[in-house]
């Protein structure tokens, strides 16, 4: 298990990171959210030891991640990494062999990794004469071709086409399932949601929220929707999200009773609709990032 | 919301799997190989060594006697019967392959004149007392040397025998012994033009090495940070080992470039006889490449931690030119003082400065007049600063080396200011 503590990071007067913590658990999926600057990379830095934290800790498996340790993590920077004029076999086998392998396993993970991603006859290809498709693959081939024990991706999907989307997520969650923990940051919600088995939202450095869809869920308020022209729901505790045609989207909080609120809708016509409403990971995430402007706001 | 789990209890570290030597040096090793491999594999390496060696070999054979004007010979009248003794020399030539031109002068001071206006390379007079001398300008050629060495002999073992009609086998052993006698014009001492130009040429390779492969290691840096590989590179390895390794292994391209130019002109000389090589080229050589090394790990570390401070291709240049200027000035300094006054104390002293020493001392090294204590004196500064420099410049290069976007003041990226 991966374990971030309270980890602080300021670059100047800027606070990238300020009190930090998650953890991802053995064979877990856990997706990053949040907008640019939130601290994603910063985080991921971290973890990986490129970035040195002012304060908090990264654990590993129990005890503080250390250099082997860290020579097991397949990464993936957001920008992409690979040297532009290098061949495309010799670069994967090199990364291989920085993280630990002798030569020779080094260039059979190359070539099986490129076999497996598709990317048959580039071998002595220049990274740069590739379509962006491939350079993508060979990215993704430069994160496993060590046989990492943690995966830590920034923004993988980024870019990709609905063909590459589907073989990253495949590999991601094969990974997962032999139980390496994965660790990634999208601003794809729909495709964390489908994902993540986690999820964390970050703003403003600070953990917003983390957990599975269906804790973040749980954590709000209660939402319904109500479609009943002529009722004006002005109840304490109900508050208005937003409408749709005659639908609107109501946040119930404890004090109100769904049954009093329905009644009192029939009381006044007919009601054509009245749902419970699950928040997808887009709304949750709105609604964090919303109450983050305000709460900074508020604060300034 | 947030499942916070602070916990501050202590958290047991990691063994001392950090000081795992072994890795550090593979990855060292990896990061070297991988420099050496994506420079000498490039189109310009090869084309580069390829022009190069094929500039020294033209340098090479220009500077070679052509085989159809050998040397020219002055005989001087007193030296015996002419007539004879031209066709002596002649024939002492022709064996020797080197067919020379010999001419007869009435005197040795006119055959003296004739050697000094360099019509002529050498000139066989004899002396008052009936030895035969050679008189050169400067230098006697071994080329010309050996035939007029036997010719000599032939006379002498001649008039001998004929004074005293003795056994030739007894008197051959005599006069084989006997010394050619050379009279220098003027003498070069320590000015000799061949060691001094020795010196320059190693001096300037080791400058034009600098700075080809000075540029090629900014523009590696500069590449590894737009390229952003450098992030993969430092989550796995220390930004130190990486600035190292690609030192290193730039050094080690230049190095080997030098040593195939250096090869390809001592054998090229040898082969076509155009220098005559003293051991005391060897040992110019060898302290070439010993102040090469050096040169490059002093100047290759400024200049990584000067090119990690931008993030673009564009701004190398910005950084390289302030770093040109720091390796012109000695060499400048070195060429201006070894034309005017290549013994003089303000070269003596500006070479054991450590700036200055690798591109300076190779010229004393090879006008040959460096004492080994000024040698090592130099070695250690050099050594010293190459030590201050390396921490500075891996402090610059670790802080900047992941921040992209403008150029980093270098006092920032030394840490001093945050």
């Amino acid at each position: 298990m991966l374990e971030v503590r309270g980890v602080r990071k300021a670059f100047g007067d800027v606070t990238a990171l300020d009190d930090l913590s998650f953890e991802v658990r053995p064979g877990e999926i856990y997706g990053f959210v949040g907008a640019n600057g939130a601290g994603k990379t910063t985080a991921m830095r971290v973890v990986l030891g490129v970035t040195e934290p002012d304060a908090g800790s990264v654990t590993w498996r129990g005890r503080s991640i250390g250099r082997r340790a860290r020579r097991r993590i397949g990464y993936m920077p957001e920008e992409r990494g690979l040297y532009p004029a290098m061949r495309v076999r010799a670069q994967l086998a090199y990364l291989a062999e920085l993280h630990g392998r002798d030569r020779a396993a080094a260039r059979r993970a190359a070539d099986s990794w490129l076999a497996r991603l598709g990317v048959t006859g580039k071998d002595d290809a220049r990274v740069q004469t590739l379509s962006l498709g491939n350079q993508q693959r060979v990215q993704l081939a430069a994160a496993l071709v060590h046989d990492p024990e943690l995966l830590v991706l920034d923004e993988p999907f980024s870019g990709l086409d609905p063909v590459a989307v589907d073989v990253m997520s495949e590999v991601l969650t094969e990974q997962a399932a032999a139980g390496v923990p994965v660790i990634f940051s999208s601003h794809q919600l729909e495709l964390v949601e489908r994902t993540c088995d986690r999820v964390g939202i970050i703003a403003g450095g600070r953990m917003r929220a983390s957990g599975t869809i269906a804790e973040l869920q749980s954590t709000g308020l209660r939402q319904f929707w109500l479609d009943a022209p002529g009722f004006v729901p002005d109840q304490h505790g109900v508050t208005p999200i937003r409408t749709v045609g005659t639908a609107r989207l109501l946040a119930v909080d404890d004090t109100v009773d769904e049954r009093a609120l329905l009644s009192a809708a029939l009381a006044v016509g007919p009601v054509r609709e009245f749902r419970p409403h699950r928040p997808s990971l887009t709304d949750l995430y709105r609604e964090t990032v919303a109450a983050d402007l305000q709460e900074s706001a508020a604060g300034r | 919301m947030s499942v916070d789990l602070r916990s501050p209890a202590p958290v047991p570290t990691a063994p001392a799997e950090d000081l795992d030597r072994d890795h550090v040096l593979r990855e060292i090793w990896l990061v070297v190989r991988r420099e050496l491999v994506s420079t000498m594999a490039t189109r310009g390496f090869v084309l580069g060594t390829v022009v190069m060696v094929a500039a020294l070999a033209a340098f090479v054979f220009v500077q070679a006697p052509t085989g159809s004007s050998g040397p020219t010979v002055v005989i001087a009248g007193e030296s015996g019967s002419s007539a004879a003794a031209e066709e002596d020399v002649q024939q002492a030539f022709s064996a020797a392959g080197l067919p020379a031109q010999v001419r007869v002068e009435d005197d040795a001071a006119a055959a003296a004149t004739a050697v000094r206006s360099g019509e002529a390379d050498a000139a066989v007079v004899a002396t008052v007392d009936g030895d035969l001398q050679v008189v050169v300008l400067h230098t006697l050629d071994d080329a010309v040397e050996e035939p007029l060495r036997d010719v000599v002999r032939q006379r002498a073992l001649e008039t001998v025998l004929t004074q005293n009609g003795l056994d030739p086998g007894a008197v051959d052993e005599e006069v084989s012994v006997q010394a050619l006698e050379v009279v220098q014009l003027e003498p070069l001492g320590a000015m000799a033009s061949l060691r001094l130009s020795m010196g320059l040429i190693a001096c300037i390779l080791i400058y034009v090495s600098l700075i080809l492969y000075g540029v090629g290691l900014a523009q590696s840096v500069v590449e590894e940070k737009s390229s952003r590989v450098v992030e993969i590179l430092l989550s796995t390895i220390r930004p130190w080992q990486l600035l190292i390794g690609k030192v290193v292994g730039a050094g080690i391209c230049g190095l080997v470039q030098l040593g195939l130019l250096a090869g390809c002109g001592l054998v090229g000389a040898a082969v076509s006889g155009s220098l005559r090589l003293p051991t005391s080229v060897l040992t110019t050589v060898g302290w070439a490449f010993v102040w090469y090394l050096l040169g490059f790990l002093l100047f290759a570390t400024l200049i990584a931690a000067a090119a990690s401070t931008v993030s673009r291709q564009e701004e190398v240049a910005a950084v390289f030119q302030p770093m040109v200027l720091f390796m012109g000035a000695p060499f400048l300094t070195g060429i201006l003082l070894a034309g005017n006054d290549p013994e003089g104390t303000l070269f003596e002293v500006l070479s054991m400065v450590p700036v200055f020493s690798p591109i300076m001392m190779p010229i004393r090294a090879g006008l040959g007049t460096v004492p080994l204590w000024q040698s090592l004196l130099a070695l250690v500064l050099t050594g010293l600063t190459i030590a201050v420099v390396a921490l500075g410049a891996g402090r610059v290069y670790a802080n900047s080396v992941l921040r992209s976007g403008g150029r980093i003041a270098f006092v920032e990226a030394l840490g001093i200011r945050r």
